[in-house]
């Protein structure tokens, strides 16, 4: 009785494992960076490209970065010759769709940084989403941004 | 008869007037010719900030130059580094004769945090011939107005972070001080490399 009410315990993590991981599957992440900015910045931007291959929408809600005291996601919005910038609360990855985080569009704004970043350095951001796990993304600093994004303009 | 008839034409007048008064809302305005740009922003074609290394500094000091001007601040997070990054790329499709006879000019709408230490820093880092300016409010706010440009800053929700809206424009000024281009935040490299050769 005790082994059977202990592998029931055990099926029952083991599912409840199971759904979790099930969740943060189907969101695959393409091309993170972050923009390059000189030692003494404050502030910089992360960009990437986020796959949603589920059958259900993904809301990003935030994120965490060490290396930065704040984070938030922002849109940015051209109006004649001015930007202007926002931040949203959340960010939705649609079904069997992508959402793109670009220059002139979407980014992850890293508000606070902790310490300088160097060129080519890879930084360890966690995207949080509503509804799923989280899921861990290593994000390059790059001065001059991607290469796909270089080839937009 | 002839003071009925004379009603009816004055009538008709005024009903003709009110006609083509009314009918001129509901048509295009007349078009306005494009100004000779020249004269619109910085006619003066000189400003007095303070440089990176906290001298005085004087748009004519940069004459027999072609100077790429554009306003911004350093804590900005996707425009000012698009910005240098599209005239990084046009930069690469010039020679380095061409590029030697280039300056960028980075105004600061942000004196509160750009001092020049941080602004040297700043174009250092990027490059493209850059110097950056800063002042005070009123000083920047004066060059601000000279080229018709905009800020407005927008309180964070955090103490250590604001951000600033403001005009991405880049004002090509000729070897003669004189504004004759103003690349759009949506225009390619392409085009900037274009119309600086043409002013070379």
């Amino acid at each position: 009785m005790k082994l059977l009410s202990r592998s029931l315990c055990f099926s029952a993590v083991c599912l409840l494992l199971s759904i979790a991981n099930a969740g943060a599957q189907g969101i695959t992440v393409q091309d993170a960076w972050i923009r390059g900015v000189p030692p003494s910045a404050a502030t910089t931007a992360a960009f990437m490209t986020i796959h949603n291959s589920g059958p259900d929408d993904a809301v990003l809600k935030s994120a965490d970065c060490d290396i930065a005291e704040t984070v938030q996601i922002h849109t940015m919005e051209q109006v004649g010759e001015i930007m202007k910038m926002k931040e949203v609360s959340e960010l939705l990855i649609p079904a069997n769709g992508q959402a793109s985080l670009a220059p002139k569009g979407y980014h992850i704004m890293l508000i606070g940084l902790v310490r300088p970043i160097k060129e080519g350095e890879a930084i360890p951001l966690s995207l949080i989403f509503t509804d799923r796990e989280a899921v861990a993304v290593d994000a390059v600093v790059k001065k001059w941004g991607s290469m796909s994004h270089m080839s937009h303009h | 008869m002839n003071r009925n008839l004379l009603i009816k034409l004055t009538l008709a007048g005024v009903g003709i007037c009110l006609l083509v008064i009314v009918g001129s809302f509901f048509t295009d305005p007349p078009k306005m010719t494009d100004p000779d740009p020249a004269q619109m922003f910085n006619p003066s074609g000189n400003f007095t900030l303070t440089g990176t290394s906290g001298e005085p500094f004087q748009l004519q000091d940069l004459r027999g130059k072609i100077v790429l001007l554009f306003f911004g601040y350093t804590s900005c997070p996707d425009a000012c580094p698009s910005t240098l990054a599209k005239l990084q790329r046009a930069f690469n499709l010039l020679s380095e004769e061409q590029i030697e006879q280039l300056r960028t000019v980075f105004v600061s709408v942000d004196p509160k945090r750009d001092n020049p230490k941080v602004l040297n820093e700043y174009v250092e880092y990027f490059g493209v011939n850059a110097i950056g300016l800063t002042g005070t409010k009123a000083e920047i706010d004066k060059v601000v107005k000279a080229y018709h440009a905009h800020y407005m800053v927008i309180p964070g929700q955090t103490s250590n972070w604001y951000s600033i809206n403001h005009t991405t424009t880049v004002f090509l000024h000729d070897k003669k001080g004189k504004v004759r281009y103003r690349f759009l935040y949506e225009e390619t490299p392409e085009q900037l490399a274009e119309a600086i050769r043409k002013y070379l």
